[in-house]
């Protein structure tokens, strides 16, 4: 199977098929909400020289429109899974991710909210131990529950909205 | 009858983490250092800790870390440590720490745990302990966190309630005060939930109510609970309840209350000697009910006309801290097993 992906766009009367190359080794982030991308760029810190495909508003089959991510030799740490599946819970629209090895998918990552989530949310509490000594003490939240967000801080045990959710 | 708890725990930080077994094994061994109760109260594998009291500690060192005013809780734990032939050393808020020159609680756990075999911190800072915990294999223990825990507070509750009634369990429950900054009540109420209470009445000003996830937790078990913000049910309340538990405003977590509403908070729950009154009770009798309990220090949420009644039993309950830390230091050193 290709890890390459097509997208027919119209223009007019006029239909143009953009192609977005396939990878040999790395991740693909595919599903992402329209216009959503830039929201995981944001925490995937690409550095300079990685080489990085962003698809955004592509027409989608289905999801009707779409963004795509594209990253060559660039793979997922857990805590980043953990950071993508926050954003997706979040916007409701949860992306698919797989894992290229030599040109061909290897694997499906599953991007279901985790029941702990570790480095990903600042907790609201300023007077929280995770809040006041950022660089000695790693956030931690337990979810409570799923629909809507209801999550507690591992250190002060308070509880936190989805609108009161904010990322690192 | 004497239970028989069991302790597998290295810290004392929240009464979430202990379980209901622990805390029952921390009943048992206060006895032992409770002057109140007679030898054959006493469970005979604790006895002979009894008799070896005043050395039970001798050896160890306690670094006591109060980065919050604290005058109970830290007297009896240094009062504690000292009587069971142990040392004491540290730091009270504005005396000696390092805080005020920017050091992190992680730097100073890391120092104090060359010297110390439990250390025993009070900060503003929620979820402190948990996490010098998690930094340092010395014991730690929670003598408050912010607005989040006071579990030792709580042990000490639960054993003056204990030693009242011999259970906590299928009793009328009253929380009025300041049921929102008030850690102790967070903390008794995890506690309290867990022993099948027959009801939990929550009383405050409206601007200072329990929180949210609190009343969650007791719709989540099925706890008959009432939420009342009229003043004039404090009256109402007493006469049903077992157990009156008061808390004083936290007047210094009060940061964006206006003055008028702060006053309003400060005078809304006052218990007198008047409202005592017409409570019927045996004189021959021990037992009474309600008991008043506060975790002092106390405004004027509590007259001293009441501390005269047969309901007031906020000294003895703070005497019981002696005891109940008393056990905690032996426990989580590993001293009595």
């Amino acid at each position: 199977m290709s890890t390459e992906h097509e997208a027919i766009i119209k223009s007019g009367k006029k239909e143009k098929v953009i192609k977005i190359t396939g990878l040999d080794n790395g991740m693909v982030i595919d599903r992402i909400g329209e216009g959503e991308s830039l929201e995981y760029i944001k925490i995937l810190h690409i550095k300079k020289g990685d080489p990085v495909l962003i698809g955004m508003y592509l027409p989608s089959k289905k999801r009707g429109i779409k963004d795509i991510i594209k990253m060559e030799n660039r793979y997922l740490s857990e805590e980043e899974i953990d950071r993508i599946a926050v954003i997706a819970h979040l916007s409701g629209k949860t992306p698919t991710i797989s894992e290229i090895r030599n040109g061909k998918p290897v694997k499906k990552i599953d991007t279901t909210l985790p029941q702990e989530i570790f480095k990903v949310i600042r907790c609201s509490n300023p007077l929280c131990i995770c809040s006041k000594e950022p660089h000695t003490t790693d956030t931690r939240f337990t979810v409570i529950k799923t629909n809507p967000l209801l999550i507690k801080c591992y250190y002060c045990t308070r509880t936190m909205k989805e609108q009161e959710i904010t990322l690192l | 009858m004497i239970r028989d708890g069991t302790w597998d725990k290295k810290d004392f930080i929240s009464i979430l983490l202990i379980t209901k077994s622990e805390m029952e094994c921390i009943d048992e061994v206060a006895k032992v250092f409770d002057r109140d109760i007679p030898d054959e109260e006493i469970n005979p594998k604790f006895l002979v800790y009894r008799q070896k009291e005043s050395t039970l500690l001798e050896g160890k060192n306690m670094a006591s870390l109060f980065y919050e005013p604290s005058t109970r809780t830290r007297l009896s734990y240094h009062e504690a440590m000292k009587e069971l032939g142990g040392k004491v050393n540290g730091f009270s808020v504005g005396t000696g720490s390092s805080e005020a020159k920017g050091e992190t609680i992680y730097d100073t756990i890391k120092m104090v745990e060359v010297w110390a075999d439990v250390i025993v911190m009070r900060t503003r800072t929620e979820g402190a302990a948990l996490r010098a915990s998690e930094i340092t294999h010395r014991p730690v223990h929670n003598a408050g966190d912010g607005s989040n825990q006071h579990p030792s507070q709580t042990a000490l509750d639960r054993y003056t309630i204990k030693k009242e009634f011999g259970t906590l369990e299928n009793l009328i429950y009253t929380f009025a005060g300041d049921l929102k900054y008030g850690r102790t009540n967070r903390s008794l109420l995890d506690e309290i939930s867990r022993n099948n209470p027959k009801e939990i009445n929550l009383i405050s000003h409206p601007i200072v109510p329990m929180s949210d996830d609190y009343l969650d937790m007791l719709r989540d078990k099925n706890i008959p609970f009432y939420q009342y913000f009229e003043k004039e049910k404090l009256a109402e309340c007493i006469i049903k309840s077992d157990v009156v538990y008061i808390s004083r405003p936290q007047e210094e977590r009060f940061v964006s209350i206006d003055p008028k509403e702060k006053d309003e908070i400060l005078n809304f729950i006052v218990l007198t000697a008047s409202m005592l009154k017409d409570i019927p009770y045996d004189k021959q009798s021990k037992s009474v009910k309600p008991i008043i309990l506060h975790p002092l220090p106390r405004k004027n949420e509590i007259h001293i006309n009441v501390d005269n009644t047969p309901f007031a039993r906020y000294f003895k309950q703070a005497a019981n801290g002696i005891p109940v830390r008393k056990a905690l230091l032996c426990l989580t050193m590993g001293v009595i097993r």
